[in-house]
């Protein structure tokens, strides 16, 4: 009987101790949250490092889940200031995204988000990168040189012309209009179900090593745009001159309440992203996935010397 | 044979073929790109080869042929050669590609784990053949720790990610084992229930298999609507952290987890008491009440402790998959390394698990003992479930 209750005991005491660490967190600090992957890990570091500089306490939760548990978070206030992708409203609002043409401009699909985002749920974003995280095709080098493959046209051409082709991609790019769906319409190639390779996740790390190591007859994949990689690998991102997918700019979004407390937020980020074009962003994410740097380091680095931090 | 030399010639022939057909590991010029495969013969100079091999031939001989003479000393020095081809495997260094040291890393490969697995089986045979794998374990962990294994990819990464590490395993200990901790009441009290009230059975046990039939990952994502709008109404809650995302639902989803083999072997451990016990009991005019606590919980502890034991060492492994909701734990190294294709980060979050696993079942088996011991209880592993 003495186990029960020494138990029991415990037991009490562990909630009690629960309960005392959830209210001992300060109401004050900045959650900062960002998706899984090495850019949520480098913009994240940016964001905690000149939030810390600037005196504002904040909570590290970087790498806290995917997209959609990222959002989820966001709305419900578990996590206060998150990076997010301008294109990613059409997935947020979808009653109000009817215009799909929108999302090929970087100025309107960002307005659009922005402005639902801020009527509706309180949430705002602020001065995007404009670095394009959209999604592409990439080859090999050899390959594209050896096809004469440039843009999607001659890809299309390679295509219909049936010679050996196999793309690996996500279901989510697979199945949009302004995914797969829409190259094809737009460029006048059908590719069959054996010629595609499904996963269901975005990860593109997976894929760009199945295309690099041709597993299973990979000659193609999907890539997003600041993907560090590609050029170590020796891959090309085939151009795609009707700029069917949207464009993804990564954004600090933050919620309202939050704003009003820390209104400076909004001026301390927005050089920092400015000055993140797409070559910076590939050259800070390859330190990170592919030279295996540590996240925090790479970006006090580039803090540092552009000047957003003092040495 | 014995089993002592069952064990001691297959780890003998999983080291032989480790040897000579495998990969040891490989050279990354960076984390992704794929590697350079080693070999056992890239790292091991030539003496150290001469030695192994002499080592092996004699401990066999010894083996086949002289079973009589102690060969406690060739086992105690089998069980440093994991940790020297440890480090061996981790200074490879190719001769003709160009690379960055500090970027560069090896990846310990098929070959090393299954010479790892054919030494421990070795050194298992004979009396203290459990310290010789315990040793031979830390030998491994006290190479990698050393400073002259630092170009492993896993070392590498643990030196990129000490803070999130320590901070992640402390988060996944916590969730884990506190969840089941307070799954052990209620798992009892409805395995009992579902004993005292036979109608309320089926329901019970309709209720605990629901949440094991039930993925994982799904039930963590349903536990995300009802939790939002809880915190919702009430604001308090989620100043206690009780949020539709992060800590609360990893949580919850663990500790109805748990119920299931607590709630099953307490039902089984209490059925199973022999029933010419506690009709002595009822002769000896006791109560219902003094029943349960001096026969039938004592007879059936050990049930309960195996499916306390099973329920946490089983946390252990589910608690992964709070990573994808913001619970944390090792599942966030583990998927941050899946989302990068980087294996030795995904490794960097496996091997503390398992290793969490193997020790809390290992604590568990001498926590059972001794409390039974202290109560008196006889064990009688014929009657009860365990």
């Amino acid at each position: 009987m003495k186990t029960i209750k020494r138990m029991l005991l415990l037991g009490i005491a562990m909630i009690l101790i629960l309960a005392g660490c959830a209210k001992s967190t300060d109401k004050k600090a900045v959650v900062v949250a960002t998706m899984l992957d090495s850019e949520g890990s480098v913009l994240g570091q940016m964001i905690l490092q000149l939030l810390a500089d600037n005196d504002i306490e904040t909570v590290n939760r970087l790498n806290f889940g995917t997209p959609d548990i990222l959002r989820t978070a966001l709305e419900n206030g578990e996590v206060d200031l998150v990076v997010d992708y301008t294109g990613s409203g059409q997935y947020y609002h979808p009653e109000d995204a009817t215009d799909t043409t929108i999302w090929n401009d970087p100025v309107k699909g960002y307005e659009f988000t922005e402005k639902l985002d801020r009527e509706k749920k309180n949430i705002f974003w602020l001065t995007p990168s404009s670095a394009n995280n959209t999604e592409s095709i990439a080859l090999k080098r050899s390959f594209a040189e050896a096809n004469d493959i440039v843009d999607m046209a001659d890809l299309a051409e390679y295509i219909n012309a049936g010679k050996p082709f196999k793309l690996i991609l996500s279901s989510k790019f697979a199945e949009n209009q302004l995914g797969l769906l829409g190259f094809e319409t737009q460029y006048g190639f059908k590719l069959d179900d054996n010629q595609l390779i499904i996963l269901s996740s975005g990860n593109t790390a997976e894929m760009l090593q199945a295309l690099v190591n041709g597993t299973n007859g990979v000659n193609a994949s999907l890539v997003y745009g600041t993907d560090g990689a590609l050029d170590k690998m020796d891959l090309v991102v085939v151009e795609d001159p009707k700029h069917i997918p949207p464009v993804y700019l990564p954004t600090p979004v933050i919620r309202g309440e939050v704003l009003d407390l820390y209104p400076e937020i909004r001026s301390i980020l927005k050089p920092v992203f400015e000055s993140l074009t797409l070559e910076v962003l590939q050259t800070l994410n390859a330190k990170v996935a592919y030279d295996g740097e540590n996240a925090a380091d790479v970006a006090e680095a580039y803090l540092k010397d552009n000047g957003f931090l003092e040495k | 044979m014995k089993p002592g030399r069952i064990s001691f010639v297959t780890g003998g022939f999983l080291v032989f073929l480790s040897w000579t057909l495998l990969a040891w590991g490989e050279f990354k010029i960076n984390r992704v790109s794929r590697g350079i495969t080693i070999r056992m013969m890239d790292v091991i100079p030539l003496y150290g080869w001469i030695l192994m091999i002499a080592i092996f031939i004699v401990s066999f001989w010894f083996e086949l042929y002289r079973p009589k003479i102690k060969q406690t000393v060739l086992l105690w020095i089998l069980t440093i050669a994991p940790a020297l081809c440890l480090i061996g495997i981790s200074g490879f260094v190719p001769s003709l590609t160009e690379f960055d040291p500090n970027v560069a890393r090896v990846s310990l490969g098929i070959g090393f784990y299954l010479f790892l697995g054919g030494i421990l089986l070795m050194v298992s045979k004979g009396k203290g053949g459990q310290t010789r794998i315990v040793s031979t374990l830390v030998w491994v962990f006290v190479a990698l720790g050393s400073g002259f294994a630092d170009s492993l990819g896993l070392i590498r990464e643990y030196n990129n990610l000490q803070d999130v590490f320590v901070r992640e395993l402390f988060r996944h200990v916590t969730l884990a084992l506190l969840s089941a901790c307070l799954a052990i009441l209620p798992g009892v009290m409805l395995g009992y229930a579902s004993l005292r009230y036979p109608k309320a059975k089926e329901w019970i046990f309709g209720f605990v298999h629901l949440f094991q039939v039930a993925p994982t990952l799904s039930l963590l994502a349903l536990m995300m609507i009802p939790l939002t709008a809880l915190s919702r109404a009430f604001p308090f809650l989620a100043d206690l952290g009780i949020k539709g995302i992060g800590f609360a639902p990893a949580f919850i989803v663990l500790f109805l987890y748990s119920l299931l083999p607590i709630t099953s072997n307490t039902y089984a451990g209490l059925s199973q008491t022999d029933p010419f016990v506690l009709e002595s009991a009822t002769a000896l005019g006791m109560t219902e009440k003094q029943k349960f606590r001096r026969i039938w919980f004592p007879l059936s502890l050990p049930a309960i402790f195996a499916g306390i034991r099973t329920a946490m060492t089983q946390n252990i492994g589910n608690t992964i998959l709070a990573g994808l909701v913001g619970g944390g734990g090792m599942g966030a190294l583990i998927f941050l390394g899946l989302s990068q294709s980087a294996l030795d980060l995904v490794l960097l979050g496996t091997i503390p698990v398992v290793t969490m696993a193997l020790l809390i079942d290992a604590i568990f088996a001498i926590l059972e003992k001794t409390t039974i011991k202290r109560l008196g209880v006889k064990y009688d592993p014929h009657r009860t479930i365990g």
